[in-house]
């Protein structure tokens, strides 16, 4: 009896011990220590990181005083110490001309994050990684890589880390190919690879336009938010190479500068037009869903109402029509596109040849009128 | 995926045991081939430096999980696995034009892996061990190999080294040359960080060179360094903390007719005092701790002929010479302790000549009556 009791609980501790040893590694990364702070990927573009760093340092005085004041301290506080230290060094480092930049300190603590996280995706089975916090901790360390090289001239080689990381990501799930972040940075390192400075630029200026979309207009963040659009924007056109992602980039250049410097705007819009492609021949599943040629399209011929009057009142009338042939020739294939310029044309040209006419201009009246007639016979071909 | 890695990773999945760390190995075997065949892509100092590192955290890290690996479980696709990585990563660095590293890895995979040598190249034809050698004849060996010895450093706990090479035969240096310096710097002062005395290799251009210590941490050096294809030993430098003292070299000459002695000073012709594997010696006021060979020029005579292991005794003393050291048998030396920043006078020299021989004029007689003490205490 005596020895049947000592098998039960000889049994019972190896159960225990069994049951604590398969569930020490998952309680690492299961517990839901919400240390981070909740901002979008849009706001953190913006702001080249967090606003408040004031917040995000005595954050880091907290871990760090936490990791050495306990034992055992699970392996993600060690992670968020070193994000943490991992943004307030790249925040210094922004104050510096880009010549004074010693990149040695941060990227060691890069590789020290990118070390955690590989050894965190073997600490999980497939089932588990995906209701873990292992996703949202590879979107904060893919986040910081992305604003660096986007910041930073000499961080451009952080692109095999990416694709590194989002090829285990993939094999795991860990991510919707669709809509998430992961799933932009994904779709343009498969364009641009590996101009990680390039890419990375572009995927800010992509997720800063999409949240300056949200903001009230004429709202104080507003002029922030399109300036770091603009600037994000500006220098991946500067360096990347595809078609399509060059488009991206002239688009939400066109769109940013469309209240202010109409011009440039107009330009933007024709080249985004122009290197574009249809929705039905890009291949990448995240921007294919808001960047294509019919929707460059639209929002130019959307522009072209406010660029129209722009040019009129500064009295460039023949530029009105120009502008709208040339618009037509891009050939969107929108039948409902094509009528709108034309009308808009239309209504635009008759302005400026009454105003050509009551400044006695005759001649240029008679220019206009002959452009006009074109576009009234694409408009009803009857006449 | 290569035809290769794909095998690999059929034929892991035949071997249950340590299935995790195979994957994990596999894993890293991609990102170093992804690493490599982007590496000649980046031409920014910075962008190369980062690649490298991820790389050398790579392989840092297979080696860990494989040496981890039990032995029963170590199977010949395992060990593949990561002698695959290895020359993946050396022609990483080949693309980096970082040859430390190269030299680094070549030896890790001769000592480790040998028997993966002998295999060939499915893209070349060639075998491994084929493709080593001829990149080692075309390219590593127009590099100097200069070897540190390293024993000081982590024995004094010298956390906060910070080396720089300074070439010194040119004013002008072009930005591969520069950047070349900082690969070879950053990898000496990452190797003297590391808590145990090893001795390393580092590659640099041929040139002449001042080894220069910002932090004040160590002895500053200047060195010659030569191809290794003209010069197959290298060079070897101790690597100390700046610890100096002051040498005077005196004669100690015997008259054979009286047997009476008397001391003389000799002039840097007449005695040479050679650091070991290093050269010699000019400036005898800054002399510092390590391994020496003193030799004199006729007629003079060393009393003795065993090489000498100089230490400043406030800094080492005893604890040091208790302890074995790993790079050179302590009782092969003749150890003199000594204070540091003092005189140190070498009285074991001897002539048979009885008047000091004049410059220029053979053996003719200047005899001193000087005595020893006289002279120690100048």
């Amino acid at each position: 009896m005596e020895r049947r009791k000592a098998f039960r609980t000889c049994v019972l501790l190896v159960t225990i011990a069994l049951y604590a040893w398969f569930l020490v590694p998952c309680d690492a990364i299961a517990d839901n220590e919400e240390v981070q702070q909740q901002i979008s990927i849009g706001r953190f573009f913006a702001y080249r990181g967090y606003q408040n760093q004031q917040e995000l340092t005595t954050k880091l005085q907290t871990l760090r005083s936490e990791l050495e004041g306990e034992w055992g301290m699970s392996e993600w506080r060690t992670f968020w110490h070193a994000e943490h230290e991992f943004l307030i060094f790249l925040d210094s480092l922004k104050y510096l001309p880009q010549d004074q930049i010693e990149l040695d300190g941060l990227q060691a603590k890069l590789l020290q994050l990118y070390a955690h996280l590989l050894d965190s995706f073997y600490e999980l089975d497939q089932t588990e990684a995906g209701s873990s916090n292992l996703p949202s901790y590879l979107e904060y360390v893919v986040r910081d890589a992305v604003l660096a090289s986007a910041t930073l001239k000499g961080m451009n080689s952080t692109s095999p880390m990416l694709r590194c990381l989002l090829r285990r990501a993939d094999e795991k799930s860990l991510y919707n190919p669709n809509e998430s972040f992961l799933g932009s940075v994904k779709d343009m390192l498969d364009l641009e690879y590996p101009n990680a400075y390039g890419i990375s630029n572009l995927v800010c200026a992509v997720w800063v336009d999409g949240e300056l979309s949200k903001l009230e207009e004429g709202s104080a963040e507003e002029e922030i938010f399109r300036k770091a659009c603009r600037d994000y924007a500006g220098a991946a056109a500067d360096t990347l190479k595809q078609d399509y992602s060059l488009s991206i980039a002239y688009y939400l250049l066109a769109k940013r500068y469309s209240a202010d410097e109409k011009d440039l705007a107009w330009t933007y819009f024709t080249k985004a037009i122009d290197l574009s492609s249809d929705s039905s021949a890009i291949t990448g599943n995240f921007y294919r869903q808001y960047f294509y040629k019919d929707r460059f399209a639209t929002d130019a011929v959307t522009f072209l109402t406010d660029y129209f009057e722009y040019l009129f009142d500064e009295g460039r009338y023949t530029e009105i029509l120009n502008k709208a042939r040339l618009l037509l020739g891009c050939k969107t294939g929108d039948r409902k596109i094509q009528e709108r310029i034309v009308r808009e044309a239309i209504l635009w040209g008759e302005k400026s040849i009454r105003a050509a006419d009551d400044s006695r201009n005759f001649a240029l009246s008679k220019e206009l009128l002959e452009g006009l007639n074109h576009f009234r016979e694409l408009h009803d071909p009857n006449l | 995926m290569s035809l290769t890695t794909a095998l690999v990773l059929v034929l892991i999945a035949a071997f249950p045991a340590g299935a995790q760390d195979s994957q994990e190995l596999l894993d890293l075997n991609l990102d170093m081939q992804e690493y490599s065949s982007v590496a000649g892509q980046f031409s920014d100092p910075s962008e190369k430096i980062f690649i490298s590192d991820m790389a050398i955290q790579n392989i840092s890290k297979q080696w860990s999980i494989w040496f981890q690996i039990p032995q029963t479980q170590k199977n010949q696709e395992i060990n593949d696995l990561l002698a695959s990585s290895y020359v993946h990563f050396i022609m990483l660095q080949y693309k980096l034009n970082n040859p430390t590293w190269v030299r680094w890895a070549i030896d890790q995979l001769r000592t480790s892996f040998e028997g993966y040598l002998a295999k060939a190249d499915t893209v070349s034809g060639h075998t491994y061990s084929e493709e080593l050698e001829s990149l080692e004849e075309t390219w590593l060996y127009t590099f100097s190999e200069c070897t540190f010895w390293n024993e000081v450093i982590p024995l004094k706990n010298l956390k906060s080294v910070s080396l720089e090479f300074e070439k010194t035969d040119a004013y002008a240096l072009s930005t591969e040359t520069n950047y070349q310096l900082s690969l070879a710097a950053y990898y000496l002062n990452r190797t003297l960080r590391h808590s145990k005395p090893v001795n390393f290799t580092v590659c640099l251009p041929a040139g002449e060179y001042k080894l220069r210590d910002d932090t004040g941490n160590v002895f500053e050096k200047k060195f010659l360094a030569i191809a290794k294809s003209e010069d197959r030993e290298g060079r070897h430098l101790y690597l100390t903390p700046p610890l100096s003292f002051k040498f005077t070299p005196i004669a100690k000459v015997f008259v054979q007719a009286d047997s009476s002695s008397y001391i003389d000073t000799l002039t840097n012709l007449e005695f040479q005092l050679e650091r070991f594997q290093e050269g010699v010696v000019t400036d005898f006021n800054k002399v510092e701790f390590g391994r020496y060979v003193f030799k004199v020029n006729p007629p003079y005579q060393l009393m003795d002929d065993k090489k000498k292991l100089i230490i400043p005794r406030e800094e080492f003393g005893v604890d040091y010479l208790k302890q074995p050291s790993w790079l050179f048998d302590k009782d092969s030396y003749d150890v003199i302790t000594i204070q540091s920043g003092e005189d140190y006078i070498y009285p074991k020299i001897k002539a048979t000549v009885k008047t000091r021989p004049e410059a220029g004029h053979g053996h003719s007689a200047v005899a001193s009556e000087t005595s020893p003490s006289s002279v120690a205490s100048k």
